[in-house]
């Protein structure tokens, strides 16, 4: 059957002058293609620019990567800080650019900001979508037609589709869009090449939503401008929806079949009580991987025989030969606080294997597709604290590193949901360091039920912070739309590939700050402004919490590493009774996030609200102690 | 006529207006507009119901379901 037999599908009732869907099969003159320069080898400047766009979960970054092969970057988009990937292709002349998985050209997040930005100031794109959800995805790709934008369409998950008895008529949609269409595996590397080829045809394709040139349709350049309005915006998504449906119910056919097992699985999880039970098993395997094996056996021998046994000794012997031992700069830079001992042995030491490690774990589960069931899970519970379902991910990210989880909260929608998860991660999330650190405490002290009380605890003060910053905040939670993709295997080299762009991220987000901040320490140290912190905070940690003096010092460094707190509690908790331990846990945890923390959320959030994070976890990490102290001792049950 | 939230786990749906205009904008964008046929895959108890569209499934909050009104197909 050829497509001109086909029936005309709906037209869009406002527009009468749009033609029927008819393929177009006149010869159009193919956009500019980028030129190949072979001779002008791999030093040349790029002189265009391409940009993969695609809705978020169809294999874009696979596909990049196989473009580009490792000749790759990552680096921010200006004043943002979404992560974009760039690579160099066909020998030099082309720059190509990976974007944030976007469903449409509009700028409801951080995200599809950089990634409406990237793409219009792009000279061609390739625009991937999945043969899973081919409705869902071309809607961007008409977007993008209607935009005036040459791109190469990719149809990806091939294989996913044939399992699935879907069929999908590439040849026929190529005629309906006008631009080329061709079928990949990613995954299995097939289809790069036809696509690396193609990259020299893309097409500006057809117009038909508004059936250009009619008198109601605005031109391209003119058409992103229109959107922008709200009314306008409805009425030419509804049109362009409309459009894309009647596509696909030429060139897609559904086959009803047996439920796949990724279909079964992916049902299973999301009833509540596999859900919970899941939750149970991801949370004691991360107890075990990350606090136990990683912030344990591998912490132990990265930071303790790797660095303290040879590569601090050796730095500080190295300064030795500089500055006299105990000198102001000696101390400076290679003291206890020292801007070359200590953030080192932190960054390389502590943070890269615990960030590591907990990175391919997220990743693997956010691959698979379960994190985001948990979100739908948890969506409920979330919008009883201002936020929805999305909020998970930089939740549990959290627990890997604040820091890095307060730069990813710009995958939340409203400036709203930002300000509440940025506080609640700020104050109630203990870090992977700080865990490791805990978790070995509470192996020498309470064990499991001590564990079980101060996570009971930490949920608590997040529901009560949480509800509150609900109650005084202006606006209110904005509802879940997610979508769902399929639960599959990991592939390990997306799961490789997105633990080392976190990883990279991170060291370069938070090395410099950690080593702004051993400076900062050191100078304190140096000019004895340390001790009278420590001083002045030591009655109200005896008074207030009924600990120690020598606790301050502790909370003091918790400021610093979060996880220093914790650990200078090792040296007094021989001298701690269970109760006075679990407050001054409790109180470490909620005290002022690490000196790293502190300035990404200045960075991200601004100054006010920095501020005021600051000094509400004062307040709350003191309140909160002085109550479970006194609570403790009447409730025994530690 | 009823709306989305009021649906049972397997029925077939035919979707006619959803309501909240920011709403419609987000739905339309994932492939759900008018008088397109969905199915109800999942009711999570107090919160996202999600809904089957061909291969592909959207979890869509309480409160939009609320303003998603649709008919047994």
């Amino acid at each position: 059957m050829t497509a001109s037999q086909k029936p005309t599908p709906p037209q869009s009732p406002k527009s009468p002058a749009t033609p029927p869907l008819q393929p177009v099969t006149a010869e159009k003159p193919a956009a500019t293609p980028p030129k190949d320069t072979a001779k002008s080898g791999p030093q040349s400047t790029p002189k265009q620019v391409m940009v993969l766009a695609g809705n978020p979960n169809v294999g874009k970054s696979v596909i990049f990567n196989a473009l580009t092969g490792s000749y790759t970057t990552v680096s921010n988009y200006p004043g943002t800080t979404v992560d974009i990937p760039k690579g160099i292709i066909n020998g030099g002349s082309t720059l190509l650019q990976d974007t944030p998985g976007v469903y449409g050209l509009s700028s409801l997040t951080e995200e599809e900001s950089v990634a409406q930005q990237s793409i219009l100031a792009a000279d061609f794109i390739i625009n991937v979508v999945s043969a899973l959800s081919l409705e869902r995805d071309l809607f961007l790709t008409q977007q993008l037609i209607d935009y005036g934008k040459p791109l190469v369409l990719v149809v990806n998950q091939m294989d996913e589709a044939r399992k699935r008895h879907i069929t999908l008529d590439l040849s026929l949609l190529e005629k309906y869009l006008g631009v080329p269409v061709l079928p990949c595996i990613a995954i299995e590397n097939h289809g790069i090449d036809a696509i690396r080829e193609a990259i020299r045809q893309a097409e500006t394709g057809n117009h038909p939503p508004c059936g250009n040139p009619t008198p109601d349709c605005p031109a391209p350049d003119t058409l992103a401008q229109l959107e922008e309005d709200p009314g306008t915006q409805t009425r030419i998504y509804g049109l362009r929806r409309q459009h894309v449906n009647a596509v696909c119910s030429h060139v897609a056919a559904y086959t009803d079949q047996k439920p796949t097992l990724s279909q079964t699985l992916g049902q299973w999880f999301l009833n509540p009580i596999v859900g919970a039970l899941s939750g149970v098993i991801i949370l004691l395997s991360l107890y075990q991987i990350v606090g136990v094996w990683i912030a344990g056996d591998l912490v132990d021998f990265t930071e303790g025989t790797i660095m303290l046994d040879g590569v601090i000794p050796a730095v500080q012997s190295l300064l030795g030969l500089l500055f006299a031992e105990g000198s102001i700069p000696y101390r400076l830079l290679g003291g206890e606080f020292g801007v070359l001992t200590m953030s080192i042995q932190y960054i390389f030491g502590v943070l890269f294997p615990l960030v590591l490690g907990f990175y391919i774990y997220v990743s693997v589960l956010e691959d698979c597709g379960y994190l985001p069931r948990i979100a739908v899970l948890l969506d409920g519970a979330l919008s009883k604290i201002g936020l929805n379902g999305r909020a998970v991910i930089p939740l549990i990210i959290g627990l890997g590193c604040v820091t890095m989880a307060t730069v990813s909260t710009r995958v939340l929608t409203t400036q709203r949901e930002r300000t509440i998860t940025t506080a609640l991660l700020a104050i109630t999330v203990p870090c992977s360091a700080q865990l490791g650190v805990i978790i070995g405490l509470m192996a020498i002290t309470g064990g499991l039920k001590a564990w079980l009380v101060y996570m009971a605890i930490l949920f608590t003060i997040l529901v009560v912070l949480g509800s509150t910053l609900n109650h005084l905040l202006p606006g209110k939670s904005t509802p879940l739309v997610l979508d769902l993709p399929p639960m599959r295997m990991p592939c390990w080299r997306n799961v490789a590939r997105k633990t080392w762009v976190r990883t990279v991220v991170f060291l370069k987000e938070a090395a410099p700050l950690f080593l702004l901040g051993s400076l900062l320490v050191s100078v304190m140290q140096v000019t004895g402004f340390l001790t009278v912190f420590q001083q002045w905070l030591s009655p109200i940690t005896q008074q207030l919490l009924h600990l120690p003096g020598e606790t301050a010092q502790a909370f003091v460094m918790g400021t610093v590493r979060r996880d220093f707190g914790a650990a200078g509690l090792y040296y007094l908790a021989d001298r701690l009774t269970a109760v006075q331990l679990m407050t001054a846990l409790i109180v470490i945890t909620l005290f002022v996030p690490c000196i790293a923390s502190v300035a990404v959320i200045w960075k991200e959030r601004g100054l006010k609200e920095c501020a005021a994070v600051f000094l509400s976890s004062w307040l709350i990490a003191f309140a909160a102690g002085a109550l479970l102290c006194r609570l403790l001792a009447v409730v025994p049950i530690l | 006529m009823t709306t989305l939230d009021q649906a049972a786990v397997g029925d077939r749906l035919v979707i006619q207006t959803i309501r909240n205009p920011q709403s419609a904008i987000m739905a339309l964008r994932l492939g759900i507009a008018a008088g397109e046929q969905v199915e109800l895959a999942a009711r999570i108890p107090g919160g996202p119901l999600v809904i089957q569209r061909g291969a592909l499934q959207i979890a869509l909050g309480r409160d939009i379901c609320k303003d998603i009104e649709v008919h047994l197909s």
